[in-house]
């Protein structure tokens, strides 16, 4: 069995290794039995994801980390309901996480209720949102997994608008080593990915 | 991001074949957000949820039995009062012999959690024979608290909430003088000082003021 390493830097992605390669699922069974490495590793891989989870669906900052603070209370209170045979790791993390965000949304809705309008909602309808999170989950989780290297040119391609000139100059290495790591980090993306849309979430 | 071509991305050397494998990543990242940076406040206590879950529970036990136990409390604290007295009386130099100088002084400053112009101070006075430090505290800027509620003062090994000091209340204003804390520690295993609020509904314990731990222990 491979040993998890707890030792780790939150922000960086200096520890893709072995010991991150373990899965989702194998994790979640650990920490079933108490294993804090383990849940160190889950916070490592989805804290970003939860976060973002959680800023797309309440627009209060605080409640978000309210959200995904308790998110991780719950896996590690309940990771042994976690079922292999249902379903990966990272889905029954999201569906975690969506409930965690749901309990908050009612919090902060329970608080205002009086304000609400007696009118029909223009929000989008449920099953889209459901499926546009499920989406951008997958993304973010499959982006958590990639290389260093090969996350920071797509975080400055995708997310920062910067030309593949530009982040040459930014990172200060040859233009093909820029194409490179692109193409390498969306082929791992690609394989990460594939069918995500046919898949569906929890 | 642009409406780009793929092949800018990634090279021109890609057969059609092999740009089309890699189109429907293209297209959910052009349609992703970006990943958000997690807050320190938030990852101190993410990571410490097994160790802060327990301390709920500590807590919520103590509290309730401080609560069946109230009349004995009242006079116990009564006697806690006379105790902090005499410390006092011994760090300040006993009967007017002279105060004892702090061995070192700690800043605490506000984290994104508390006003800008929140702090403590703390005089650490030097270890005594028992192993104890004795520390003079006094804070400003913190909102005073609810019904129950209380901040604590802490130490953090690995992010974490470690070692506590002791618990304090604010007056209306925000501001505690002379409390006095106890700190039967070695700090070399610590990492930093933290004050957090605790009380009911709290299931974390959210950092307000954070200083790193310089005391020698030596």
């Amino acid at each position: 069995m491979t040993t998890i390493v707890a030792e780790y830097k939150t922000e960086s992605h200096t520890s893709f290794s072995v010991e991150s390669q373990v899965s989702d699922g194998e994790l979640m069974l650990r920490i079933a039995k108490g294993d804090a490495a383990a849940f160190e590793e889950i916070c490592r891989r989805f804290a970003r994801p939860v976060l973002a989870l959680a800023r797309r669906r309440l627009s209060d900052p605080g409640k978000a980390e309210d959200a995904t603070q308790e998110t991780f209370v719950s896996i590690w209170r309940s990771a042994a309901s976690f079922r292999p045979e249902r379903g990966t790791g990272s889905a029954w993390l999201f569906a975690v996480a969506r409930n965690s965000i749901i309990d908050c949304a009612r919090q902060r809705t329970e608080a205002t209720i009086e304000e609400t309008p007696e009118q029909a909602s223009s929000d989008p309808d449920l099953s889209e949102v459901a499926e546009t999170d499920w989406l951008a989950w997958e993304v973010h989780t499959a982006l958590e997994r990639l290389p260093e290297r090969e996350l920071e040119v797509l975080s400055l391609a995708y997310f920062s608008g910067l030309s593949q000139t530009e982040i040459t100059e930014k990172l200060d290495v040859p233009l093909g080593t820029v194409k490179t790591r692109t193409r390498s980090g969306l082929s791992r993306m690609a394989t990460m990915l594939e069918g995500v849309r046919d898949r569906g979430g929890p | 991001m642009e409406d780009r071509d793929l092949r800018d991305l990634v090279g021109e050397e890609l057969s059609d074949v092999e740009l089309d494998a890699l189109r429907e990543a293209d297209e959910l990242l052009r349609a992703a957000e970006p990943l958000p940076k997690v807050p320190e406040e938030l990852e101190v206590s993410a990571r410490g949820i097994p160790h802060v879950e327990e301390q709920v529970g500590d807590r919520r036990s103590r509290r309730q039995s401080v609560l069946q136990r109230r009349p004995a409390m009242l006079a116990f604290a009564a006697a806690l009062a006379g105790i902090a007295f005499a410390i006092g009386w011994f760090a300040r130099g006993g009967d007017g012999g002279g105060e004892r100088s702090p061995a070192d002084i700690v800043t605490l400053e506000a984290t994104r959690f508390a006003s800008n112009e929140a702090e403590m101070v703390i005089d650490v006075f030097p270890i005594d024979e028992g192993g104890n430090w004795l520390l003079l505290a006094g804070a400003a800027g913190l909102e005073p608290v609810g019904a129950e509620q209380y901040y604590e003062l802490w130490l953090t090994r690995d992010n974490r909430v470690a070692a506590s000091c002791g618990r304090f209340l604010v007056d209306e204003s925000g501001a505690a003088t002379g409390i006095w804390f106890n700190a039967p520690y070695d700090f070399a295993e610590f990492d930093d000082w933290v004050v957090t609020i605790e009380g009911p509904g709290n299931q974390r314990s959210r950092v307000l003021l954070r200083a790193p731990v310089t005391t020698v222990s030596s």
